[in-house]
């Protein structure tokens, strides 16, 4: 049966994990972490850089490192959230031929679901790495306020990555599946997310029989734990001018180091009543000498910096329970996700707005992931009862008279689903119509996502309220609205099917295929020739530490000097691969420095 | 505040001459004054000099962890003190245009006779100094960017340099380490760029990827690196 991994594809940072046994784990990467960074960079060599690499040169290289590419994923390029991109990223945004968001890194413009690929590539590859096999299956999970078009651009972007994404799920709901594991719940939960970049709250009923829905949802895309950072940063560099007269932010390389620098010592405030930020030769003077930073922060003055951070997001916590229609005596359980939620003043915060401690049995960081682990293995094992119903994530519905929305298909509504209704002309002889289908939660049309439209004609001239038009909205097994209107009189009808878009038409995602199985049999190759070059610099190290020791005991023999000059031979020819990067050469040097060593190993020991 | 503190422990033993001179400090001049290279191998005669005008000179790269450095044409008249002197004699466009080499973010010198600053730069690269002769070529081309030959002598030098400092800090695939105990760091004598990149090292990162997230020209980045590598700030393994 195929391995179903779980990610959770973050704004800031992802997270994988599996099922093992009955036990769903966190994979750690090559580094050790149990989060990657969902940064992707580019280098002036125009090599790819993907997770911490690219985090730790994200300022001195601002312009070709994508990060947050999930506030851009499935966006429409006039969106406000695009607009609002194009006005604070440091990298490229450029308009794509379908009305879609495109990134330029170099001279190479990138989509933005192939950018999340490369993200998803590298949580695939810690899974490959970890499990020692191919992965091919994955569930993904997004913020439930995601659209259809959000929603298959992720899938697009794992499709990329060579992953199957057999189900997106909520990130709230992954949480609190993860929470509710192996226990039989029937509670209201908040889900508070505080991550790198972007904040979350839900409320969600999790029923009897693994029935998890999502109440409401609300956030502030822009307000993150760089927020937090970024506080401090202000605070070391204010201090230093005030100090030197020198401004910090002048210098990128002063800035990586602040950021870096900055994210450190929130964290350690988290556990420690004070930190130290000590940044030696942090900038030069312009005369010949460079100055270092050394500040003491302690977490009072720390928790004064980001009072009113904290703040905001209680206050949406206050917006999502009236959406919820609770009150905060309602809510039994608070779920902290996200490394933030560390913070002791956050911590107190949630406590005092929720009248309770939140939940400490999971791991902020991990939750998600976990959940989504927990629902990819419950989908290839067919276990129903943890299965999550597929729901539309937003209602359905068509833009009416006063720019109105009517809603046909409420939010969380499992598909497959067919409803209709009965709509008349709001004109007095109005022999046309026009059906504009929309996708989202408020009454106001325009603030709603626009899906498709098409015209009905040939109505009887009537007066206004006459003539009964009926609209019909089917979603099927895949996902595809089909939406119908009807003269209820003449029996005439226009009818459309939306389909989620990416923005990627099946050409272009083929070719970003192939481009990225490209990418991995190169990844694949150089990791190959990595070990074999550690294999060889340490059998070289052993025998060349032999070498004394062997013409002590066999350099006076003819075939001793001979077994030696060989020897020299072949550590010079695997000195050779390795600089040649000949991943062929090497492997038979290696095989050979092998037996030489065995040879030696024998020869020392006989001697003794 | 700065690395000029006497309390200061006394800087790691660095395997090459540094500058004498303190104006000189900061300027890489460890290529054309390696401690094997006081015993020069060959006499820069006018013949070769004059070779040296329309062919960059051989250069003999040595294997990872061997000090000698074998520069072609390196004069053997004393190296060290040439090269001193011979700094002193072109004293305010070399040593402002070598001055460029470790700043590269100032103002380039102004080139008032291109012609001389070519017999220079050909002066440098019959020397074996490739650094020197570098920062001309760089100067020369502020004023003239298209010049053929400083173009020429800009790619060959930052090849050879490139060669130069990685055979002496090996393999790029090496993991790089603070040799350093972090209290101490302060205490070095080391630029702003130095210290940025010492701040990168974190006992994971390859040589390779410290040259790619470094956010500098890949020859700079590995002058600095083979900087820290020398004076034993760092290793490799």
């Amino acid at each position: 049966m195929d391995r179903v991994i779980g990610i959770d594809l973050g704004t800031t940072n992802s997270c994988v994990a599996i099922l093992e046994g009955d036990t769903p784990t966190v994979i750690s990467n090559r580094g050790g972490y149990k989060t990657t960074p969902s940064i992707v960079a580019v280098t002036e060599a125009g090599k790819r850089l993907v997770g911490h690499i690219a985090k730790r040169q994200s300022i001195t290289n601002a312009e070709n490192t994508v990060y947050a590419a999930k506030r851009l994923i499935g966006r429409k390029w006039k969106s406000p959230q695009v607009e609002n991109a194009i006005m604070t990223c440091s990298y490229t945004i450029v308009e794509g031929p379908h009305d879609d968001v495109r990134l330029k890194l170099r001279n190479k413009v990138y989509s933005v679901p192939e950018v999340s690929s490369m993200v998803l590539q590298e949580m695939k590859l810690i899974a490959e790495d970890y499990l020692g096999e191919p992965v091919k299956k994955a569930v993904v999970t997004v913020p439930a306020y995601f659209n259809d078009n959000q929603r298959q651009a992720t899938k697009d972007a794992g499709a990329i990555a060579g992953l199957d994404v057999i189900r997106i799920i909520n990130e709230p709901t992954a949480a609190a599946l993860a929470f509710g594991y192996g226990k039989d719940l029937d509670t209201s939960v908040a889900v508070y997310d505080l991550g790198g970049g972007t904040f979350d709250i839900s409320i969600l009923e999790i029923g009897a029989h693994g029935v998890f829905k999502v109440i409401s949802t609300t956030g502030d895309t822009f307000l993150g734990g760089e927020d937090f950072d970024a506080r401090i940063m202000d605070w070391l560099v204010e201090g230093f001018k005030e100090e030197t007269g020198i401004d910090l932010r002048q210098d990128r390389m002063a800035l990586q180091r602040l950021r870096d620098a900055a994210e450190k010592a929130k964290c350690e405030l988290s556990q420690l009543q004070e930190t130290e930020v000590n940044l030696p030769f942090i900038i030069s003077t312009g005369r010949n000498e460079a100055l270092h930073l050394q500040r003491v922060l302690d977490r009072a003055t720390y928790e004064r910096l980001v009072e009113d951070l904290v703040e905001r997001t209680i206050d949406i916590c206050r917006q999502a329970l009236v959406d919820a229609k609770l009150g905060v005596k309602e809510v039994e359980d608070v779920i902290l996700v996200g490394g933030m939620t560390r913070t002791p003043v956050i911590q107190a915060a949630v406590s005092a707005f929720f009248q309770r401690t939140p939940n400490r049995g999971v791991h902020p960081d991990e939750v998600v992931a976990l959940g989504a682990a927990i629902q990819g293995a419950a989908l290839v094992e067919d276990r129903q009862e943890m299965i999550l119903l597929d729901v539309t994530p937003h209602a359905l519905g068509i833009m009416t008279f006063g720019s109105n929305f009517e809603e046909l298909i409420p939010h969380n509504t499992t598909v497959p689903t067919h409803r209709a209704k009965i709509f008349t002309t709001s004109r007095d002889h109005q022999t046309a119509v026009k059906i504009i289908v929309m996708q989202g939660d408020s009454a106001k049309a325009k603030e709603n996502e626009l899906l498709g439209e098409f015209i009905l004609t040939g109505l009887r001239r009537a007066p206004k309220g006459e003539v009964e038009i009926e609209v019909t909205f089917e979603i099927n097994t895949d996902g595809i609205v089909s939406v119908s209107a009807k003269d209820l009189e003449n029996g005439k009808e226009q009818s459309i099917q939306v389909t989620a878009s990416s923005g990627l038409t099946p050409d272009e995602l083929k070719n970003m295929l192939t481009n990225a199985d490209q990418y991995m049999v190169e990844r694949r190759t150089d990791d190959k020739f990595e070990g074999l070059r550690q294999e060889a610099e340490t059998l070289m190290e052993q025998v060349e530490q032999m070498f004394p020791e062997i013409e002590r005991v066999v350099g006076t023999a003819d075939f001793g000097r001979d077994a030696i000059s060989k020897a020299r031979a072949v550590v010079s020819r695997t000195r050779e691969a390795v600089t040649q990067k000949d991943s062929t050469a090497l492997k038979e040097q290696v095989e050979q420095l092998a037996r030489t060593q065995r040879m030696f190993k024998g020869v020392v020991a006989r001697a003794e | 505040m700065t690395g000029d503190d006497p309390k200061r422990p006394p800087r790691p033993g660095p395997a090459s001459i540094a500058p004498s001179s303190p104006e000189l400090d900061g300027i890489d001049s460890s290529w054309s004054v390696p401690a094997d290279a006081l015993k020069p191998q060959h006499t820069a005669s006018e013949s070769q000099r004059a070779l040296a005008s329309t062919l960059p000179p051989p250069v003999v790269i040595p294997a990872a962890g061997l000090t000698a450095v074998h520069i072609g044409f390196l004069d053997n008249s004393g190296g060290s003190a040439l090269e001193l002197a011979d700094l002193h004699a072109v004293r305010n466009p070399s040593l402002v245009a070598m001055k460029l080499m470790a700043e590269p973010v100032r103002a380039a010198p102004v080139a008032t006779d291109s012609v001389d600053y070519m017999r220079m730069l050909k002066d440098k690269m019959a020397m074996g100094d490739f650094t020197g002769a570098l920062a001309l070529a760089t100067g020369i081309l502020e004023t003239e960017p298209h010049n053929p030959e400083a173009q020429r002598y800009t790619v060959h030098c930052e090849n050879v340099l490139t060669q130069m400092y990685t055979a002496r800090l090996g393999s790029l695939s090496q993991v790089v380490s603070v040799q350093v105990a972090a209290a101490q760091v302060r205490w070095l004598s080391l630029d702003h760029r130095a210290g940025f990149l010492l701040s990168l090292v974190d006992g994971q990162l390859t040589l390779e990827q410290l040259l790619d997230i470094s956010g500098m020209p890949r020859l700079e980045a590995l002058r600095l690196l083979h900087g820290l590598y020398e004076q034993q700030i760092i290793s490799v393994s």
